[in-house]
């Protein structure tokens, strides 16, 4: 993910739009397998120890969501038993597992989202069209710490000062509002200094300008490129319905003909895209290390 | 000369306009793609479109106005509603963030009360993680700010009224969410999922609604007291 | 060529009778640096602001302020934002983002520049300032020194052609501070910037300055180039030469014929060239005999996290009854974590602290919670009310104290300390001196026998630094000790009974500040470096200039 968390903003936005718009929507079982593995794998790769302790909770949604959904619908025809004059289906059942691992694929994939489209990148590809918002995210992130060591700081000294040694737990919910307090006083404070740091330095006039940090390189080029040609066929076979998967009454048979298939494929390489980059860096560089 | 600068508004407004008409279109292409492609799930996208698009008209408006105070107090009261769901994040539900977006909306009024809660759900999520429903979420949080900016001289005056409002928007919130929830992951309004998920969430909500009322008892008057005290000190 | 005139300035805050600048005329000359000084309350921060009409507070404005021959209130505003830069006190308050390369782009930002100019920018300004490596770091993981860095680089970056700074290294560290001004130096001299600064730290600022302003009460006292100045400031009260360069106080105290030394070397040979120098040591007055131990750290090992770090390796350190005893050493050394165990907010994971050689653990610390009071570096995390006298019941409440004697006591050390005036005010309305002599009141009414404190001198002018000192010696005779960490050599010197130096987590060497001092080499007072090889054992101004009157003026014929 290392490869491609390089690339410019943009073209990660245009990838993760992609991406999840088909994870969101989509429920034909093929593209769910695909998404819900590639998506897997990848927070596998991204962190190991963050992604064995989510494993057990991913396992419980999937499981909840399959039992649960009988209950919610009642539709399909093949039913397997009766609860309490409660028809189960077996559609039903399978409906519940599809949003289950839906679910689970959501979730992985924004977790790969927020991993690589940082908050700075976010403002970088909104700031140009609303400054003032991205200043304001950009403030709040830089007064979040301040404001925590504050109060922490202000704890300490209020600590040594004999404010908390009271067992009662009253005195100490006291001691707690007075920080709150005047932190808050602080804050306001510090805020409007900043204020007047921004207006000396031009702030207000009526146009503002944005800096890019980023540049677009041929490499951001090329790959924005391959998305979008995949793009045009992912979303010409879903428009087409070759995607298109029934859950009732019946479960349809999944669409094995040319352009499903090739629907099928450009989502897995676009979901591998990622991957692939980092593979291909990781080899010029063993090239580079040999030359050495 | 002032032939130029009138010349200069005029394209200028002529470009705002052109600005306003491509937007929209955009936003109905959007519509009508979605639509087209994701024909079960036209009613999630359609939602998550129109979400975005409420959001547009406040953060243009927050883009005209560049007042540097009303900036930094926006991110001082938004670093405070993060910092609270931050704070709370080991009791589920209880959290002050509507309290300080209808506080902050009570002083600095509709606007910004819509703009402190969207950045609030926005901001708050990088640290909770983004996920489809941040754009629900940012509307949800900017609506309970806009409606207590709106009813901002009752809510002063009215200790009952801030209970009201305060469980209210706390009902609201969840009632909103889960409805949104539901479409997604049947494609339809499923009645009994949602009612499920209301009742399964039950606790999870009347904390939230019990933290909303406590939270606007609590800080409404010392929260309120500081920003008058900014609010004369500085003239905003 | 004229870049800035003061045509008979005055100003009035509203609600208050007195002008905070009055009458004030001065012409700067573009390309000039100029210091302005005075006691915290002169008028030089309202000044400044006058200048930078973003800044310019709320009252009533007499006279004219021209920039290049046009009114300051004239101005366009992004030419004033453009080429009139502003550094103030506190480094965080004035950065605006999160990162370091957007403050830079901020301002650039604010002017509409192309984000293709502002590259190239932002490319030279991090190259001039050497800020390339945290150039993308959150502000926030920044030292204060750095901070301040950024944000010159930050009013830098829209090349302007006069720079404002208020007292811009009052927060930072010696090293960090002359760092700073090292580059004020060099922007002055390669760029032709016009530079104003405000500053109470003035040792490092005489040599570079071209002008020297001298306030009180928003008037002028003196106006002159730096040598002139240290003639001129004779004719004034006393206490103003004690916040002058060293040179020029020891230059003042001798009163011969001669020209005004500026630098450590020039005074040097000031005294050798002026003085018979036939006695060569300075015998310093007896010692009192020492107290009885207040407080004793014995081989104390503490880090913050399990796998983190030691700061402190094995420190030990004995205070005394009587005694202030002044820790120095550089950032990082471990100095206020040293004083954090010794309160007793961090505790050792290895060996002790005793209190009157009592030993201190978890359990019984809470007893002795009220004989020890900490004074933090930052005083205004002692107050969480909305009026100090309220801060001050509140506390007592909380201790137990009945309301009756609460009131007397704190009238008592209201009285003793100085701050009758202020018990109504809201601590953030007050300045540093003033807060910092609330904060000292406010550790007094619990009545400690230890005052442990933070670079209390931090951020104060050299008068005010002497009333914290007559305050701490009234303390200590009272049977009480007083230990405090700072970087202020020259408060040390004149006003420590021992002084100490930490580093690496561990006190390396210790004595009276005469020993002490007259044993470091880099480490000591500027007196003392410019009469090391003179006199032995000299290292305050008073010290020199007792030694120079008492071998006596070298005639002309020798």
């Amino acid at each position: 993910m290392r490869e491609f968390a390089k690339l410019n903003p943009a073209v990660q936005l245009v990838y993760f739009l992609s991406v999840i718009l088909v994870v969101m929507f989509d429920k034909n079982p093929v593209i769910l397998l695909i998404s819900v593995l590639f998506g897997l794998l990848i927070c596998l790769r991204i962190n190991s120890r963050v992604f064995l302790k989510d494993l057990p909770i991913l396992a419980a949604i999937l499981f909840i969501s399959t039992i649960s959904n009988p209950f919610f619908s009642q539709n399909g025809a093949t039913t397997l038993l009766f609860i309490n004059d409660m028809p189960v289906t077996l559609e039903s059942l399978v409906y519940g597992l599809s949003v289950g691992v839906m679910l689970i694929s959501v979730i992985s994939w924004f977790k790969i989202f927020s991993f690589t489209m940082t908050s700075d990148k976010i403002m970088y590809l909104f700031g140009r069209y609303f400054p003032s918002l991205a200043l304001t995210v950009s403030m709040i992130f830089k007064f979040i710490p301040q404001i925590i060591r504050q109060a922490e700081n202000t704890k300490r000294v209020q600590q040594a000062l004999g404010q908390f040694s009271a067992k009662s737990i009253m005195q100490k919910l006291k001691g707690s509002i007075n920080i709150f307090s005047i932190v808050l006083t602080w804050s306001l404070e510090n805020a409007l200094d900043t204020a007047a740091s921004m207006k000396a330095r031009g702030y207000g006039q009526k146009n503002r300008s944005s800096f890019m940090l980023y540049r677009f390189t041929a490499l951001d080029l090329i790959t924005l490129l391959i998305v979008l040609i995949l793009d045009v066929v992912l979303f010409l076979g879903i428009a087409l319905g070759k995607t298109k998967f029934d859950y009732y009454p019946i479960i349809s048979t999944v669409d094995t003909t040319g352009l499903a298939l090739a629907v099928y494929i450009s989502f897995g390489v676009l979901a591998l895209l990622p991957f692939y980059l980092d593979f291909k860096e990781s080899l010029k560089w063993k090239y580079y290390i040999l030359k050495i | 000369m002032n032939k130029l600068l009138k010349c200069a508004l005029k394209t200028g407004c002529a470009m705002k306009r052109i600005k306003k008409i491509v937007a929209f279109s955009i936003a109905l292409a959007a519509l009508s793609i979605g639509f087209f492609l994701f024909e079960e799930q036209k009613y999630t996208w359609g939602s998550l479109v129109i979400a975005i698009m409420a959001c547009l008209p406040f953060f243009v408006k927050y883009e005209n106005g560049r007042n540097a105070a009303e900036i930094v107090v926006i991110a001082i009261m938004t670093s405070i509603a993060v910092l609270g769901r931050i704070i709370f994040v080991a009791v589920p539900g209880f959290k002050p963030v509507t309290a300080v977006v209808v506080i902050t909306a009570m002083y600095f009024g509709a606007h910004a009360g819509f703009i402190t809660g969207a950045l609030a759900a926005l901001v708050s999520n990088f640290y909770f993680g983004q996920g489809p429903w941040t754009p629900i979420q940012m509307l949800v949080w900017g609506l309970i700010g806009l409606l207590s900016g709106i009813i901002a001289l009752p809510l002063k005056k009215s200790l009952v009224l801030r209970v009201l409002f305060g469980a209210f928007s706390g009902v609201l919130y969840t009632l909103i969410i889960e409805l949104w929830t539901v479409i997604w992951l049947d494609g339809y309004f499923n009645i009994r999922r949602y009612l499920t998920l209301l009742v399964s969430s039950g606790w999870f909500t009347l904390m939230y609604l019990v933290s909303n009322v406590v939270f606007l008892l609590l800080l409404a008057k010392p929260i309120g007291k500081k920003l008058e005290r900014i609010i004369t000190k500085y003239g905003l | 060529m004229e870049i800035l005139h003061f045509e008979n300035i005055s100003f009035t805050y509203p609600n208050s009778d007195s002008k905070a600048v009055d009458n004030f005329s001065l012409s700067v000359k573009s390309g000039e640096f100029v210091v302005i000084c005075g006691k915290s309350g002169c008028g030089k921060t309202t000044l400044l602001k006058l200048i930078k009409k973003e800044l310019t507070p709320h009252g009533h404005l007499n006279g004219e302020i021209l920039y290049k021959g046009m009114p300051i209130t004239e101005l366009e505003p992004n030419v004033s934002a453009r080429e009139i830069g502003f550094v103030k006190q506190d480094p965080d308050s004035q950065l605006v983002t999160d990162k370091v390369w957007h403050e830079l782009a901020f301002g650039l930002e604010n002017l509409n520049v192309p984000p293709s100019a502002m590259r190239l920018r932002i490319g030279e300004i991090s190259d001039y300032f050497g800020i390339n490596e945290w150039f993308y770091r959150d502000v926030n993981t920044l030292s204060g020194g750095q901070k301040q860095l950024v944000n010159l680089a930050a009013a830098m970056i829209m090349q302007p052609e006069l720079l404002l700074l208020d007292e811009p290294t009052s927060q930072l560290d010696p090293v960090a501070a002359a760092d700073f001004i090292s580059i004020l130096e060099k922007l002055n001299k390669e760029l032709g910037v016009t530079i104003i600064i405000a500053e109470h730290r003035l040792e490092e600022l005489f040599p570079i300055a071209d002008r020297i302003v001298l306030m009180d009460s928003g008037r002028i006292l003196i106006n002159s180039d730096p040598r002139g100045f240290g003639e001129k400031v004779k004719d004034l009260d006393e206490e103003y030469s004690r916040m002058l360069p060293s040179a020029i106080r020891i230059f003042n105290g001798v009163k011969v014929k001669a020209p005004c030394p500026l630098t450590v070397k020039e005074a040097r040979e000031f005294v050798n060239a002026n003085f018979k120098n036939d006695i060569k040591e300075y015998v310093p007055p007896e010692q009192k005999a020492a107290g009885n131990t207040a407080l004793r750290l014995e081989d104390v090992w503490f880090r913050y996290e399990r796998d983190s770090q030691d700061v402190l390796k094995g420190l030990k350190l004995t205070l005394e009854y009587g005694e202030l005893f002044c820790v120095l050493g550089a950032n990082g050394s471990g100095k206020t974590t040293m004083l954090n165990v010794a309160a007793g907010l961090d505790l050792p994971y290895k060996g002790q602290v005793f209190l009157e050689e009592k030993k201190i653990n978890k359990k019984n610390f809470e007893s002795f919670r009220t004989r020890i009071a900490y004074l933090p570096q930052n005083p205004q995390l002692m107050f969480v009310k909305d009026s100090i006298a309220d801060d001050f019941f509140y506390m007592l409440n909380t201790l137990g104290l009945a309301s009756d004697k609460a009131k007397e006591l704190v009238e008592t050390v209201a009285g003793k300390v100085g701050i009758n005036d202020l018990l109504d005010k809201h601590p953030y309305d007050l300045s540093l001196g003033q807060l910092q002599k609330c904060a000292l009141a406010k550790l007094l009414l619990q009545r400690p026998k230890i005052l442990l404190l933070d670079e209390p001198t931090m951020g104060l002018d050299a008068i005010f630094k002497r009333v914290l000192a007559d305050i701490l010696i009234n303390i200590k005779t009272e049977d009480a000790a007083v230990l405090m960490v700072t970087h202020d050599i020259e408060f040390a010197a004149e006003n420590a009974d021992r002084c100490a130096l930490i580093f690496d987590g561990g006190i390396i060497s210790s004595g009276t500040p005469e020993d002490f001092f007259s044993n470091n080499y880099f480490y000591t007072t500027a007196a003392n470096r410019i009469s090391r090889n003179i006199y032995k054992g000299a290292i305050t101004c008073e010290q020199v200039i007792e030694m120079c009157l008492k071998n006596g003026v070298r005639d002309e014929k020798d």
